[in-house]
């Protein structure tokens, strides 16, 4: 019974704490201007995670390694090196856009200047890192971004045509308005919002922490398969409300407030209240686990003592760390920068750095000295390479498409 | 792996890294109309915005009007809608007309956005103050402008 | 205290392994699973004719000579401003404090002592800054503060006969006709002493080198079966130059950083050494 509980707890928190700001910003920006035509990019990107994360998961549970420290190991110091600053700055961006994405989410509840509460964020975040244990931490955060169900039960309430949707979900095509660049960059984006680098980090770091052994893949692979999937699905859900309120009038979505419409004219001031509680939950959830991961990946990189398994006096550099991120994280939003368009950027620099992480992971999960027989299947390695070209293609073609497009505009 | 091998690595990054800063600073900055077609372009991209924020702001009040949103939320939602046309007005405003034939354009779209800031700001000043009346008025304002920008957008060759 | 971390892999006594794969840039872990630094760099001693590998460093002193160019004299340079004694050189673990070689390289509570003696940053971190902050907890033990009695035995000093493993990798490898057919990319070592506990320490056996170094150390080099399927594909086309040479057979020049291979060697590809 137990075990159940703690299966099903691990379930519910991998839905809840799927969707972050990139996730929300992205899926309602692009549900607003392409409909339904880009749910595909969605599932890929969920399949993709889910291939990435049971990788990386398998490799912390058998060999007791996390992802930055197979990176520095399999790079060596210098490519190394150069992958951890671009990773860091990726993560440190996704820091600054989830902080940004808490202060708004407070701003609509409050109406007061988001500015004012970027602070308070950033000191509330740090000291979650600081006192609050882990469990605790992953727990509280994901069963409160289930909230956000609340997107998926507006959907429901407006009565949609069902078929018509599936429809265009399953037969996409560039919308009349919208030129072939702008689809695929958004395309991109979307896939970054899905498969952000910092969710494997936090995975794999977690997995160790939690001791992990070659008993644990079972609930792991639970956690992932059944999880990821549901919380990819609430991501839909966000993209089918902004399709179905916003498309047909023509707005196009830049804020959070605009993201929780749909529930407000569906739901009222109860759809609201979750809504505001799931964008809470999920950017103050993922803002920690960001932050953590950019104290994770530097402490790994130079074998530094990190995590919260010890006492944070034992794990100096890595408390220092992530006290610096979190300071640089506000600093950054302070100079008045819109966190909407952080976020827009933060999930595209995400498709960028990927293959960064995701490559020595797939060798590693096929090293057999270290994993022995849970190295890499058939299966795994099948999908572990197709997923390896979509995310090299996705990561070239980040950049040029941002030219082309003038960044999606 | 050689000595030689690490140092152009680190100056790709450094170029990678400059001509992403380059396209921020591109993206953020307006360009000047070349000819007829890009200002054209410029006043559908303006008028398009401006669509959106006006109809934000009209679905934001209704829902304040059928006691479905908070203030704060209503708030929040139009501020930020009038914050906007700020931007959209400048981008184009700031733009020279590619010719004088232009000029009449930039008038009729510089005309309707200003109108549409108006009205998101009397919306605005009508959910601070809990006035529904005034709350009322400007909705129906702000749908009127939707339909206007849209009829104006939609008449650009 | 937290429970041990568990390191699987292979212990090391008596197999032979592959340097830069199998012990470079690993983690170091202490007896409790305390997570004490990298294996930055390795101590090579010329003893009686034969290659030895006796221990390793960890830390900035160790990492820089292995970063490029300037960043990693900068690296150096920034680490011996900071130590107190001005002419400091980076402390060396001995390899008889290493219990054992897997994916993390564990070692025994002495060799912690000389770690902890070496960490700079982490005591001034945890004394001014972190212990500082309200809460903070976890440092009333000395567990890692105490010093080492004999330091002075734990510090590499360059000399004859003592070199790091960065002074091999990358050295370039020539034939005695003076041809170049690439660099060094990975050392070969196996155990020679195990004593009790302690892996002990390591003969080098050979080198590896080749004209490409892209990729040389994801491992698809040392074994053949290594998939993607893919990977292993490219890889072996990459890296079908690659050569595997014993060390009897060749004649390393230190100060050039030149490794010449005699003419009566016969380099294989690693796959069939």
């Amino acid at each position: 019974m137990k075990k159940l509980f703690a299966l099903a707890l691990g379930i519910l928190t991998a839905i809840g704490g799927f969707v972050d700001i990139g996730d929300l910003v992205t899926n309602a920006l692009v549900g607003s201007r392409f409909g339904l035509s880009l749910v595909w990019v969605v599932a890929v990107g969920v399949l993709g995670i889910c291939v990435f994360a049971e990788m990386s998961g398998r490799v912390a549970a058998v060999s007791g390694r996390a992802t930055f420290d197979l990176v520095r190991e399999r790079l060596g110091p210098r490519l190394g090196l150069a992958n951890l600053l671009a990773s860091m700055a990726v993560t440190a961006l996704t820091l600054t856009a989830e902080i940004g994405g808490v202060a708004l989410a407070l701003e609509l509840a409050t109406s007061v200047n988001p500015y004012l509460w970027i602070p308070v964020v950033g000191a509330a975040v740090w000291l979650v890192l600081w006192r609050v244990r882990f469990a605790v931490l992953e727990n509280a955060f994901g069963l409160a971004g289930l909230a956000l169900v609340v997107f998926a039960v507006a959907v429901w309430q407006m009565g949609p045509d069902w078929s018509a949707l599936w429809n265009d979900a399953t037969h996409p095509s560039v919308p009349g308005n919208e030129s072939l660049p702008t689809y695929l960059y958004y395309a991109v984006a979307l896939f970054g919002a899905a498969m952000t680098p910092y969710e494997v980090f936090f995975f794999s770091s977690g997995g160790v922490e939690e001791h992990w052994t070659a008993d644990s893949l079972r609930t792991m692979r639970a956690n992932v398969f059944v999880g990821f999937p549901l919380g990819g699905l609430l991501s839909v859900s966000i993209a089918v409300a902004t399709a179905l309120v916003f498309l047909p009038e023509g707005i196009q979505v830049g804020t959070l407030g605009q993201v929780a419409l749909p529930v407000v004219l569906e739901l009222g001031k109860i759809g609201l209240a979750l809504a505001l509680l799931g964008f809470f939950a999920a950017t103050f959830g993922a803002a920690c686990e960001t932050g953590l991961s950019v104290g994770y990946s530097i402490a790994q990189y130079f074998g530094w003592q990190w995590g919260k398994y010890v006492p944070p006096l034992r794990a100096a550099r890595f408390h220092t760390v992530v006290l610096l991120s979190c300071i640089a994280g506000v600093a950054l939003l302070l100079t008045t920068v819109d966190p909407v368009q952080v976020t827009e950027y933060s999930v595209v620099f995400s498709a960028i750095a990927l293959p960064l992480t995701y490559f020595p992971i797939l060798v590693v999960a096929n090293d057999r000295t270290y994993m022995g027989r849970h190295a890499n299947g058939r299966l795994a390695n099948t999908l572990g390479t197709v997923y390896l070209v979509v995310v090299i293609v996705a990561s070239v073609a980040a950049l040029p498409l941002m030219l082309v497009t003038k960044a999606g505009q | 792996m050689t000595a030689r091998s690490g140092c152009p690595r680190l100056v790709r990054a450094a170029v990678a890294l400059a001509v992403v800063l380059s396209v921020l600073l591109q993206t953020a900055c307006a360009t000047p109309a070349f000819d007829r077609g890009a200002y054209l372009q410029n006043a559908k991209a303006a008028l398009e915005s401006a669509t959106s924020e006006a109809r934000t702001a009209e679905l934001a009040a209704s829902a304040r009007l059928s006691g479905r949103a908070t203030r704060a939320y209503t708030d929040t939602v139009v501020t930020s809608s009038e914050k906007a046309m700020g931007p959209i007005q400048t981008s184009f405003g700031g733009v020279d007309p590619a010719s004088r034939q232009d000029d009449a354009l930039r008038d009729t779209v510089l005309g309707v956005l200003g109108d549409t800031e108006d009205a998101l700001a009397q919306a605005r000043i009508a959910v601070r103050r809990n006035d529904r009346p005034a709350l009322g008025r400007a909705r129906i304002e702000l749908a009127e402008l939707g339909q206007r920008l849209q009829d104006t957008r939609d008449g650009l060759p | 205290m937290t429970s041990p971390q568990p390191v699987h892999g292979h212990p090391a006594t008596g197999q032979v392994l592959d340097l830069v794969l199998r012990v470079a840039d690993h983690q170091v872990v202490g007896p409790e699973g305390l997570l004490l630094g990298n294996v930055d760099n390795l101590v090579l001693r010329e003893h009686e004719g034969r290659l030895l590998v006796t221990g390793f460093v960890s830390g900035p002193g160790g990492l820089g000579p292995r970063l490029p160019g300037s960043l990693g004299r900068w690296v150096q340079a920034v680490w011996r401003r900071l130590r107190s004694d001005a002419d400091s050189q980076p402390t060396v673990v001995p390899l008889s404090a290493v219990a054992r070689i897997g994916s993390a390289v564990e070692v025994t509570r002495h060799g912690q002592q000389v770690l902890a003696s070496g960490m700079g940053l982490e005591h001034w971190l945890r004394t001014y800054v972190v212990s500082r902050i309200p809460g903070a907890k976890g440092g009333e033990d000395r567990l890692e503060g105490e010093p080492v009695q004999d330091a002075a035995q734990h510090v590499w000093s360059p000399g004859p006969g003592s070199h790091l493993l960065s002074d091999l990798l990358g050295a370039r490898v020539r034939s005695a006709q003076g041809e170049d057919l690439g660099a060094v990319l990975d050392v070969c070592a196996e155990a020679v002493a195990p004593t009790g506990a302690a892996v002990g320490v390591l003969r080098v056996r050979g080198l590896s080198y080749g004209p490409r170094a892209t990729g040389s150390e994801l491992g698809y080099t040392e074994d053949p079966r290594q998939g993607p399927l893919v990977l292993r594909v490219l890889f072996r086309r990459l890296h079908r130059a690659h050569r595997y040479v014993p060390l009897e057979a060749v004649d390393v020049d230190w100060q050039a950083r030149v490794v010449t291979v005699a003419p009566s060697a016969r380099p294989v590809h690693p796959h069939q050494r």
